[in-house]
C-alpha cells in the first residue's frame, strides 16, 4: 500500500470567485525507500502541489481533495490543528532557498535542538540535565554527520549567514531528518549548487531512501541534474501530471510528448560533437491559468495533435505506465516525429 | 559594542547641548540681562541647572525644582498606569493580528485602532466625563483623590501613598476610582500605536521562509512567533516604540486638564498663562532631557538586541 | 573608443571585501587574485569553479556592482570612469534573484522602459515598439506589459529580466548562476537566444554556471577560477577536451564521470537513435 495517497486534489490560488485552478485535480502516491523525481517548467504548479501536500496556510490559496491518506489514516477527517501536527511529524519539507529557510538570528545548535524530539519529563529530571545536554548535542552532531558534514563544532556554533549555500543546504536536511519523518519533500534541492555539491546531496538523499525507507518527493526543473537518482518520475504540466512511471520506462520509452520532449532536448544538449549548434525547443508558450485551453493542455505545442485532443485525455493508467494523452508515442519512437 | 556606546553617548551629549543652548536663549529673552556676556551667562546658567536649581515659582513661591518633582510625580503615574496596560495589549492585539493577516479579525484589529486613533483626546475625555461622570455618576472624574482623604505624600505616587498608609482601605479604592477615566482616555493612542508597530513588523518578518518551514513542521503558531516571529522583528519593533513613548508624553497634558489632574500638563499651562518663567524654563529643560536620554537609550536598546541575536547584517556578505 | 580594442580587458584586478576603517587592521582575505584576461569582441565566455572561487564576484566587478580593490578594467578600452554610459548601456547584467530584482510596484512596461528613458532619447511610440520586439525575442506574449511582476509565473519572471538586459541592445550580457536554474525547454530556448544573437547582433554573453553541456555550446572561451585565481583560460574546446589544470580535471570528471555515467547505460538507446536521426 502506498505511504502517501491523494486523490484529485485541487489547489486554487486568489480571492473568492476569481480564484484560478492552478493544481488540477491531482493524484499523486507515494512508496516507501522510493525517490519520486517531479519535473515540470517553472509555473506549472509543482510548488504549489507541495505546499498543499503540506497543508500549508497561506493567503488566497485553498486546497481540496477526495482523499488524503498518509499511511492508511484519512487525514481529511481530523481536525485542522491536529492535521497539521501529524503531517509535521510525518512529511519534511525542504524550502527552495536553504538558507532563507534558516533563521539568521539563531544559532544552527540552537536550531537543531529545536526539532530534536524534547525528552519526556525533561524539567523533572532536571537533575540529570547536564547528562541530557551532553546527549543533546552528541544527537546534533550525530544528525550533522548523517547528513554528510564533517566539522560539526564549526557548524554548530554559527549562524546561517556564514555558512555557504550547500552547508545550509546539509543542515536543512540534518533538521528535516531529526523528526524522523516518512516522507522527504524538496523543492528544487540542487538548483543553485555547484556540480560537486549537488552529487552530495543527491547521495545523501539516495541514502534515505535506500537505508531509512524514507520516500523521497524531489521536484525539479531540470530532469538532468536528477535522472540517475531517483526511481520514478512524474511529469507536469500546466498543473496535471501528464506521465509517471519509473526511469528505464521512461528515459527509454517516454508516452507523452512533452516528456519526450524534455528528453530529448536533455540528450541534445549532453551530446559531443558539434558546438554552437541550436537546440530543440518546444514551440508555443505554456499556457495561462486564466484561460486554460480546452481539452489537452499540451495540445497546442504538440505536434502530433488531432481533432481528438479537444477533448480532455484521461490518465490512462496501466500497471508500469501512467499518461494522459490521446495518440502516446510507440515503443523506441523519441526522435521519429522531429 | 563599546563603540555603539560611546557614539550614543556621543549623540546623548551633543543633543543635551543644543537643547541647553536653546532654553538658555530663551532665559535670555525672557529675562532682561543687561550687557554681560553671555559666554559667562551660559556658564553661570548651566551651574544652575546642573545643581537642579530653577529658582522660585511666581505663582506659589516655592522652588521650582520640588514643585517639578511633585506633579512630575502624579504625572509619572498617569502615564505608566496608562501605557503598561496599553503596551501589553497592544502587544498581543498586534501579533493576533499579524497572525491572522487579511483574515476578519485582522481587519477588525486594524479597523478599530484606525477608528480610535482618529479620535481626538479631548474629544472622548470629554465624553467620557459627559457619559461616566454626568449622566450615570458612576465614577470620579476630577483630581487624583477626593478631598476626605489626606493628601499627605510619602512617595508622590498616590495609589502607592494611600496602600502605605491606610492598606487596602477606602482611600486606595478612592484614588483608584479616580485613576479609571484618565487612564482610559491617555491609553488608547498608545494601544493603537504599538498594534500598527507590532503587526507591521511582525508581519515582514512572517512572510520569511523560515517561519514558512517552521509551519510545515506542525508547530503551534504561538509557538513560532515566540521563538522565531518576534525574535526577529524585536529591533524594528524596539527601535519604533519611541513614538509610544512620545505620543503618551504628547496626549498626558490634555488629559491633566481635562481632568484637573494635578500633574506636570496642568502646571505648565498654568504657568505659561501666568508668564511664570522659571517654571516654563524648568519644564523646557527638564522635559527635554527626558526625551533625549530616552530616545537615545532606546535607540541603543535596539543596537543590542541586534547585536545580541546576530542580525544577518553582520554576517558573510555575498554579493548580487 | 578604436575597433581594435577588446571587448572587456581585466588587468591585474584584486578584490576582497571592504571592511569598515577600524577593522582594516584584520585584513580580509583577497577574494579575486590578480585577474587579467582580455575578451575580443564578439566572443563568449563562461566562468567555471568551485563555491568559493570568487566566480559571482568576477561577474559583479565587470557589471559595475563591486569596485575593484586593484587593477583595471577596461570597457572597450575606456575605464568605467571615463565613459560611465558605456558601461551602463553596453554591459547589462541579469539577477540571479528574479521575484525581488523586479520592483513589484511598477508593470512590466515599465520596467522595461527605465533603461530606455536613462540611456536614450526614444519617443512614446518608439519605447513601446522596442519593448514589444524584445518580448517577442524572449518569448512572452505583448499582452504581458501591461502586467505587475506579482501576476507573473517564476520563468516569466526571469524571462522579463532577461528582457530588461536585452532592451537596449548591449554588447555584453552578464549573467550569474540564472542560465543553470531555467527549466530545460527555457534554457534551451535562451541557449539559442544568446547564440542567435551572437551569431547576429554579435552580442557577446559572460556567464557562470556549472553546468558544462551549456559552457560547451554557447562560448568560445572559457575561465577556470579556483579560490579567486585563474588557473585556466583559454577556448573551451581545447580547455573541455585536455584540461590542463587539475581544477579543471577535478570539475570535468565531477561533472562527466560521476553526474553523468550512471546513466548512460540507460540512454544508451536513445545516443543511437540520435546518431542515426540528426535534427
Amino acid at each position: 500500500m502506498a505511504l502517501l495517497d491523494i486523490r484529485n486534489l485541487s489547489v486554487r490560488v486568489g480571492p473568492g470567485r476569481d480564484a484560478l485552478t492552478v493544481v488540477d485535480r491531482i493524484s499523486l502516491t507515494v512508496n516507501e525507500g522510493r525517490i519520486l523525481a517531479l519535473v515540470g517548467a517553472s509555473g506549472s504548479g509543482k510548488s504549489l502541489l507541495m505546499q498543499a501536500v503540506m497543508m500549508l496556510r497561506r493567503d488566497n490559496i485553498s486546497y481540496s481533495a477526495d482523499r488524503f491518506k498518509l499511511d492508511g489514516e484519512d487525514l481529511l477527517k481530523i481536525p485542522s490543528r491536529k492535521r497539521r501536527r501529524i503531517i509535521g511529524q510525518n512529511i519534511s519539507f525542504i524550502m527552495q532557498d536553504p538558507r532563507q529557510s534558516l533563521d539568521p538570528t539563531m544559532k544552527i545548535r540552537d536550531q537543531i535542538y529545536e526539532v530534536m524530539p524534547r525528552i519526556p519529563w525533561y524539567h523533572v529530571l532536571s537533575r540529570l540535565k547536564n547528562f541530557f545536554r551532553r546527549t543533546r548535542s552528541k544527537t546534533a552532531a550525530a544528525l550533522l554527520h548523517r547528513s554528510g558534514i564533517r566539522d560539526h563544532e564549526r557548524i554548530l556554533g554559527s549562524y546561517p549567514a556564514q555558512l555557504s549555500d550547500v552547508e545550509c543546504q546539509k543542515i536543512m536536511l540534518a533538521i528535516a531528518l531529526a523528526s524522523k519523518p516518512r516522507i522527504l519533500l524538496l523543492d528544487e534541492p540542487v538548483v543553485n549548487l555547484e556540480t560537486a555539491s549537488r552529487l552530495q546531496v543527491l547521495k545523501l538523499l539516495d541514502r534515505c531512501a535506500k537505508n531509512d525507507r524514507t520516500a523521497v518527493v524531489v521536484i525539479c526543473n531540470d530532469l538532468a541534474s536528477v535522472y540517475n537518482f531517483a526511481d520514478e518520475f512524474a511529469f507536469m504540466y500546466a498543473g496535471q501530471i501528464v506521465e509517471r512511471g519509473s526511469r528505464d520506462r521512461i528515459l527509454n520509452n517516454p508516452r507523452h510528448p512533452y516528456t519526450a520532449s524534455l528528453i530529448r532536448t536533455m540528450l541534445e544538449l549532453g551530446r559531443n560533437g558539434r558546438l554552437k549548434r541550436y537546440l530543440p525547443v518546444l514551440s508555443g508558450k505554456h499556457p495561462d491559468y486564466r484561460s486554460m485551453p480546452v481539452g489537452c493542455r499540451f495540445g497546442a505545442r504538440c505536434r502530433r495533435a488531432r481533432r481528438e485532443c479537444n477533448r480532455e485525455p484521461e490518465m490512462i493508467i496501466s500497471k508500469n505506465e501512467q499518461y494522459r494523452c490521446h495518440f502516446p508515442l510507440e515503443d523506441g519512437a523519441l526522435y521519429e516525429d522531429e | 559594542m563599546i563603540l555603539i556606546l560611546l557614539r550614543k553617548s556621543a549623540m546623548l551629549l551633543l543633543s543635551a547641548v543644543i537643547l541647553l543652548l536653546l532654553t538658555f536663549w530663551f532665559h535670555v529673552r525672557s529675562n532682561d540681562l543687561g550687557d554681560q556676556d553671555l559666554f559667562l551667562r551660559f556658564l553661570i546658567y548651566l551651574n544652575r541647572i546642573l545643581r537642579l536649581d530653577f529658582g522660585f515659582s511666581a505663582q506659589s513661591s516655592r522652588p521650582v525644582s520640588g514643585e517639578f518633582l511633585e506633579y512630575g510625580a502624579a504625572t509619572a503615574e498617569l502615564c505608566l498606569a496608562a501605557m503598561i496596560p496599553s503596551l501589553a495589549a497592544g502587544f498581543f492585539l498586534g501579533c493576533f493580528a499579524a497572525l491572522h493577516k487579511d483574515r476578519w479579525l485582522d481587519s477588525a484589529i486594524t479597523n478599530s485602532s484606525i477608528m480610535f486613533s482618529s479620535i481626538p483626546v479631548f474629544w472622548i475625555a470629554q465624553i467620557f466625563i459627559a457619559l461616566l461622570a454626568v449622566r450615570v455618576d458612576w465614577i470620579p472624574s476630577n483630581g487624583r483623590i477626593s478631598l476626605l482623604y489626606s493628601t499627605e505624600q510619602i512617595t508622590g505616587f498616590i495609589l502607592v501613598d494611600t496602600l502605605l498608609r491606610d492598606g487596602f482601605g477606602d482611600s486606595f479604592l478612592n484614588a483608584l476610582t479616580h485613576f479609571i477615566l484618565p487612564v482610559l482616555s491617555l491609553s488608547i493612542l498608545p494601544t493603537t500605536e504599538m498594534i500598527r508597530i507590532v503587526r507591521n513588523s511582525l508581519y515582514s518578518v512572517m512572510q520569511q521562509n523560515y517561519i514558512k518551514a517552521a509551519f510545515s513542521r506542525g508547530w503551534s503558531s504561538w509557538y513560532i512567533i515566540y521563538r522565531h516571529g518576534l525574535r526577529n522583528a524585536m529591533p524594528s519593533i524596539l527601535a519604533q516604540c519611541g513614538s509610544v513613548l512620545f505620543l503618551t508624553f504628547t496626549s498626558v497634558i490634555i488629559v491633566e486638564n481635562v481632568y484637573n489632574w494635578p500633574g506636570v500638563g496642568t502646571w505648565i499651562i498654568e504657568a505659561i498663562r501666568s508668564g511664570d518663567v522659571n517654571v516654563v524654563n524648568a519644564y523646557l529643560v527638564l522635559v527635554g532631557m527626558l526625551f533625549v536620554v530616552l530616545n537615545i537609550s532606546l535607540e541603543f536598546a535596539a543596537d543590542l538586541s541586534i547585536i545580541y541575536l546576530n542580525h544577518p547584517g553582520r554576517g558573510r556578505s555575498t554579493p548580487s | 573608443m578604436n575597433s581594435g580594442d577588446p571587448l572587456i580587458r581585466l588587468s591585474g584586478v584584486c578584490y576582497r571585501e571592504h571592511s569598515p576603517w577600524f577593522s582594516r587592521l584584520f585584513r580580509a582575505e583577497y577574494i579575486l587574485k590578480d585577474i587579467s584576461f582580455s575578451l575580443e569582441d564578439g566572443e563568449s565566455m563562461a566562468v567555471v569553479g568551485d563555491e568559493d572561487s570568487g566566480k559571482s564576484e568576477l561577474i559583479a566587478l565587470i557589471a559595475g556592482l563591486l569596485e575593484p580593490t586593484r587593477g583595471r578594467i577596461l570597457y572597450s578600452g575606456q575605464t568605467a570612469a571615463a565613459n560611465p554610459r558605456n558601461r551602463a548601456r553596453n554591459f547589462r547584467m541579469i539577477f540571479q534573484d528574479q521575484e525581488t530584482s523586479l520592483n513589484r510596484k511598477l508593470r512590466i512596461r515599465d520596467i522595461l522602459q527605465i533603461p530606455l528613458l536613462i540611456n536614450t532619447g526614444m519617443d512614446r511610440r518608439e519605447r513601446l515598439e522596442r519593448i514589444a520586439d524584445t518580448l517577442n525575442l524572449v518569448d512572452l506574449p505583448e499582452s504581458i506589459a501591461g502586467r505587475y511582476p506579482s501576476e507573473l509565473s517564476h520563468g516569466q519572471m526571469k524571462r522579463v529580466s532577461f528582457a530588461r538586459a536585452l532592451i537596449l541592445n548591449p554588447r555584453v550580457i552578464l549573467a550569474d548562476k540564472s542560465i543553470s536554474s531555467f527549466d530545460p525547454n527555457l534554457r534551451a530556448h535562451i541557449c539559442n537566444m544568446l547564440l542567435r544573437l551572437q551569431k547576429e547582433r554579435r552580442i557577446s554573453s559572460i556567464i557562470t554556471t556549472s553546468d558544462l553541456d551549456l559552457v560547451r555550446n554557447i562560448s568560445d572561451r572559457l575561465l577556470v577560477l579556483d579560490r579567486g585565481e585563474i588557473v585556466e583560460f583559454g577556448d573551451t574546446r581545447k580547455i573541455l577536451s585536455a584540461p590542463q589544470s587539475p581544477t579543471a580535471t577535478r570539475l570535468l570528471m565531477n561533472y562527466y564521470n560521476e553526474y553523468r555515467c550512471d546513466a548512460d547505460h540507460v540512454l544508451e538507446r536513445g545516443r543511437k537513435a540520435v546518431k542515426h536521426h540528426e535534427f
